[in-house]
């Protein structure tokens, strides 16, 4: 409540989220460290097939990959320390520079997603809610089941199908232009603007039906100004949670969009990298990744407190 | 003034309330008693065009001052000219939103400037015993007694015609029960407000009520001034909850208590609802409805 304690309190949310995304990133790091290790030698694969034995050790000595399995892990965590993923073997360029080239790409459709499920989910959800009974309410509710229900490698051919392929409107592949994240964006946006509606619809019918909406009629403030200056706060939360963890969801789901839509994003080029065994780029790739899902979870914390005074007390301890 | 003329509130296809009609004069109190579920609260709410979804209004009329409180009137004058304060303080205010910020809004609703606003939120603060430093806390880190308090700042913030207050004390503490009837009188007090406690609390009702209203099953059974109707009850059930409420000095013996129960609305049996629970009931009870006359409904008195 009062000025003195906000600073400590927020070093410490600060310190917790620093944790936070120590333990994750390293979790993950550590966890693909040994899996990629497991899966197969990836000197052969550089090397080719017509590569003699000799040239493999070379390589295998090359990259360290002859090293004790701990020493690698080591040199691993210390490369990561210096955000030093490595070179790709088959660009040359370094791993994180060119997930950060990418990365733009990637956050330009995730990002749209995101901006498209406050601005067009809450709107519809609200209305939805508004006029329950209403035909249009209906309509937009029962859009939203469908667009939910949809797998979307589905949604996206045939999204690709009709406005690409039939209708010409837009490019189909490629990421030269803002035009070309269209249609990707669509594909990945369907779920989460369907999930929001259906949050919002369902928070603002229960939060209406509370006292407190009462009192803000009786004080004689207008149905809109109780839906949207009372009831919509208090149906907030839920779905604030929601996109904290769809964010997550979202970065995975780059991997099928962008494939699907030869987009140069970051899933795309993830993908690519795993088929040719380039681990500096997959494990840049993880680690840009694990760093962003924690960024998005401290921001989602940060939101929470600021729309509800309770939670704010209960992270004061 | 407010005049209420037959009002009826049907839910669901049952009359709720039937047919009450009552008058509450400027700067008088009218204690409105009647057990759990005999449609005191639906009858306030239908005034002030708050009822819940499935209620609705499908008969008689209220006025304020002479004027028909149609809906599009009372969107205009709710919280102006009318004052609700409600039962339960732990869910009737935001709880997103400080209490300063709350009574606020009636303020600024009704068209005065932020800043002003905001000066005459401390203002009412202070009048219902609360310090402005108070303005800038939530609901929860306030107890039900002071969050019932800034309830009462609400409604009375614009000095309203009529003020509403249903059950204000029964989710209270009793320590902190007469704390806010001494607010809630004083506030009344102060604006003149013609006022109508609903209550279960006869004792309540009669240290501050100048008249009192008795319902039964959705309808008014007697009415009249706080002296006769407590001191001198005429109805058979205003008798009956008279007699069985606790009085200090009263002796130890069980209360008595008027056997059977109130029926629900949908149940209710013909002719007079009170009539399978009545001690003097004569065979016309049970086809005929007594009119209120004098202000008593009940064929017994009547006839008698
Ligand atoms: N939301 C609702 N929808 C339909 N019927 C309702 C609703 N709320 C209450 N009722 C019915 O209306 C009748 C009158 O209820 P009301 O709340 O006015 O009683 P009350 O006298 O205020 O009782 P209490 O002393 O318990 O507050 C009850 O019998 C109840 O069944
Ligand atoms: S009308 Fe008849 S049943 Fe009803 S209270 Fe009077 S005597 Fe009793
Ligand atoms: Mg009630």
């Amino acid at each position: 409540m009062s000025a003195g304690r906000t600073a400590p309190r927020v070093l410490r949310a600060g310190a917790v989220w620093l944790v936070r995304l120590v333990v994750t990133v390293l979790g993950v790091l550590t966890l693909l460290f040994f899996l990629l290790r497991l899966s197969g030698d990836p000197a052969a694969v550089l090397v080719g097939p017509g590569g003699s034995q000799e040239d493999i050790d070379r390589v295998r000595t090359e990259l360290g990959l002859d090293l004790p399995l701990w020493t690698q892990y080591g040199t691993f965590l210390g490369d990561v320390a210096r955000l030093d993923f490595g070179v790709s073997p088959h660009t040359g360029e370094p791993a994180i520079s060119a997930v950060l080239a990418r990365l733009p790409l990637t956050l330009q459709i995730v990002g749209a997603t995101l901006a498209l499920a406050v601005l067009v989910g809450v709107p519809l959800g609200m209305l939805a809610a508004a006029r329950a009974r209403h035909a249009s309410a209906r309509a937009v509710t029962a859009a939203a089941s469908i667009a939910q229900a949809m797998p979307n490698f589905v949604l996206g051919l045939l999204l690709l199908l009709v406005f690409a392929l039939w209708l010409g409107w837009l490019p189909s592949y490629g990421a030269e232009s803002p035009l070309h994240a269209v249609l990707p964006t669509l594909t990945l946006a369907a779920f989460t603007v369907a999930r929001v509606v259906r949050l919002v619809r369902a928070g603002l019918l229960e939060a209406i039906e509370q006292d407190f909406i009462r009192t803000v009629r009786a004080k004689g403030g207008g149905r809109l100004r109780a839906l949207a200056r009372h009831a919509l706060p208090n149906a907030f939360p839920p779905v604030l949670a929601f996109l904290v963890v769809d964010s997550a969801y979202l970065l995975s789901s780059t991997v099928i969009v962008e494939q699907l839509y030869a987009y140069d994003g970051i899933g795309k080029q993830l993908v690519d990298a795993i088929f040719q065994r380039d681990y500096p780029i997959v494990q840049a790739t993880v680690f840009v990744v694990a760093v962003l899902v924690v960024a998005v979870s401290a921001i989602g914390d940060v939101l929470g407190a600021l729309v509800d005074p309770r939670v704010r007390r209960e992270a004061a301890g | 003034m407010l005049e209420v003329k037959d009002l009826v509130v049907t839910a669901g296809g049952v009359r709720i309330v039937d047919g009450v009609s009552f008058e509450v004069r400027p700067g008088e109190v009218l204690g409105m008693v009647g057990e759990s579920g005999s449609g005191k609260t639906m009858t306030m709410l239908a005034v002030a065009g708050l009822l819940p979804g499935p209620a609705r209004i499908t008969g008689g009329t209220a006025a304020l001052y002479g004027t028909e409180l149609t809906e599009a009137r009372l969107e205009r004058i709710r919280g102006r000219r009318i004052g609700f304060v409600f039962q339960d303080p732990a869910t009737s205010l935001n709880p997103l939103m400080r209490v300063g910020a709350q009574i606020a809004e009636v303020l600024r609703i009704h068209g005065l400037g932020r800043t002003a606003a905001r000066r005459r939120a401390v203002e009412l603060l202070e009048q219902v015993g609360i310090g402005p430093e108070r303005a800038r806390v939530y609901p929860h880190e306030l107890s039900g007694g002071m969050r019932q308090r800034i309830v009462i700042a609400m409604a009375i913030a614009l000095r309203p015609a009529l003020l509403i207050a249903d059950e204000p004390t029964t989710a209270l503490d009793v320590t902190v029960q007469e704390q806010i009837m001494r607010v809630l009188r004083a506030a009344q007090r102060e604006t003149g407000a013609a006022t109508v406690l609903v209550s279960h609390d006869l004792g309540l009702v009669s240290e501050a009520a100048h008249r009192i209203a008795v319902m039964y099953s959705g309808r008014l059974v007697e009415t009249g001034t706080a002296d006769e109707v407590l001191g001198a009850p005429r109805h058979p059930y205003s008798a009956a909850l008279m007699r069985s409420r606790p009085r200090i000095g009263a002796g130890r013996g069980p209360l008595p208590v008027i056997p059977g129960h109130p029926p629900a609305p949908k149940s209710r049996p013909p002719g007079c609802a009170f009539h399978p629970r009545c001690p003097v009931a004569l065979a016309r009870c049970a086809q005929e409805v007594p009119p209120l006359a004098g202000g008593v409904a009940c064929w017994a008195v009547q006839d008698g």
